[in-house]
């Protein structure tokens, strides 16, 4: 079974760390604002190469699958990267939680 | 041809011959060229343009879903992701089959042309014309410092700019401004391009990257170019505006993003 808190604790450390790619992404003016989840990657001034930079990151870090890639734009909301990023660490852990009891 | 679609012409020219000497530029670089397409392959396997990129060369004659077949396995077979140019007006067909395949649209760049050389009031400020390889190298690291902060990783900017003697053609110009800003300048059919644009962080606002810019075209129109191009990023426009650049065209940037089965280590 997955523990609850461990879903809790996961689901705060991807939305910090989506955050922490997003921000890096950002102009440099823009590095210190809040960040809102309506709040999309073109409005926040993220170009072309921070864009792919950025899709990069989160596919390295949270495992995106191509089927994930594909549902980005520049027009996605933080909210939207957080969720794709979410249900990729979902897959993941359950996919782990059922190789353990197959174990 | 009337005037503006021979500047086009001119300004898409200039594109390809700087996808070629962009992919001589890195030390691994790598170019492949057929009747309709110019692919360049980069010493990197970041997939942006102009690094590992695709652009048909004749816009009418080859269907879109086939170009783009033979494209995408010229990039796998070397186990790369990489992008599209497409024009905004002339490449329907193509951004329609890069939309139905899932790429990522990841940009657009606009085209813009000056006709005349910039007229201005004061003198001109230093800006030094790079002549050799030590100089090759400030420009790197200039261009390294810059681009970071709109993305582009650090390793890559040095990738794409490793090969000096190449850096060192006479079609192509280097120049820099207060060892702060830099941008380049590449000659083909009576057209310069200008490129790689860039002023590390701290030095911003002071006008160091305009005057590249306007050394560079001064000097093209005083070589006897008929006009001066500039693919503008996102936000861009307005300062070559400044500059008296007249917008043209646009190109939308399409990234294949598909899963490689080995794909190369990224650059960090």
């Amino acid at each position: 079974m997955i523990q609850l808190n461990q879903v809790v604790e996961t689901r705060i450390a991807t939305a910090l760390g989506v955050r922490d790619i997003i921000k890096q992404a950002l102009p440099l003016a823009e590095r210190d604002r809040a960040l809102e989840p309506e709040d999309s990657l073109v409005d926040l001034g993220v170009g072309s190469l921070a864009l792919l930079t950025l899709v990069l990151d989160l596919e390295e870090q949270f495992g995106l699958p191509p089927s994930a890639l594909k549902q980005l734009t520049s027009r996605s909301t933080i909210g939207t990267l957080i969720r794709v990023c979410e249900q990729a660490d979902a897959a993941r852990m359950a996919e782990a939680a059922l190789a353990r009891e197959v174990a | 041809m009337n005037g503006a679609s021979r500047l086009e012409e001119l300004a898409f020219l200039n594109l390809m011959a700087m996808l070629r000497r962009q992919a001589e530029f890195s030390r691994e670089g790598e170019l492949c060229e057929s009747d309709d397409a110019v692919m360049a392959f980069g010493g990197t396997s970041f997939p942006a343009a102009p690094f590992n990129v695709a652009t048909r060369k004749r816009r009418v004659g080859s269907k879109a879903s086939r170009w783009l077949d033979l494209t995408a396995e010229q990039f796998r077979q070397r186990r790369r992701r990489f992008s599209i140019y497409a024009h905004d007006a002339l490449d329907r067909d193509l951004q329609q089959e890069c939309l139905a395949r899932g790429y990522l649209p990841s940009g657009n760049l606009t085209t813009m042309v000056l006709t005349r050389a910039p007229q201005r009031r004061e003198p001109v400020p230093a800006v030094e014309v790079v002549g050799d390889r030590a100089g090759v190298e400030r420009f790197a690291r200039i261009a390294a410092e810059s681009f970071v902060s709109v993305g582009l990783p650090p390793a890559v900017t040095r990738s794409a700019l490793s090969a000096p003697e190449q850096l060192l053609r006479s079609d192509v110009r280097l120049v820099t401004c207060n060892e702060q800003a830099a941008a380049l300048s590449i000659v083909h059919a009576e057209t310069a391009g200008i490129y790689w644009v860039g002023t590390v962080p701290a030095a911003r606002g002071r006008g160091l990257a305009r005057n590249c810019a306007l050394a560079l075209a001064e000097h093209a129109f005083s070589a006897g170019a008929r006009c001066v191009v500039v693919q503008a990023g996102q936000g861009l426009e307005s300062f070559y505006a400044t500059l008296g650049f007249q917008r043209l065209s646009e190109l939308r940037l399409y990234t294949n993003l598909d899963a490689l089965a080995h794909p190369e280590r990224r650059l960090q």
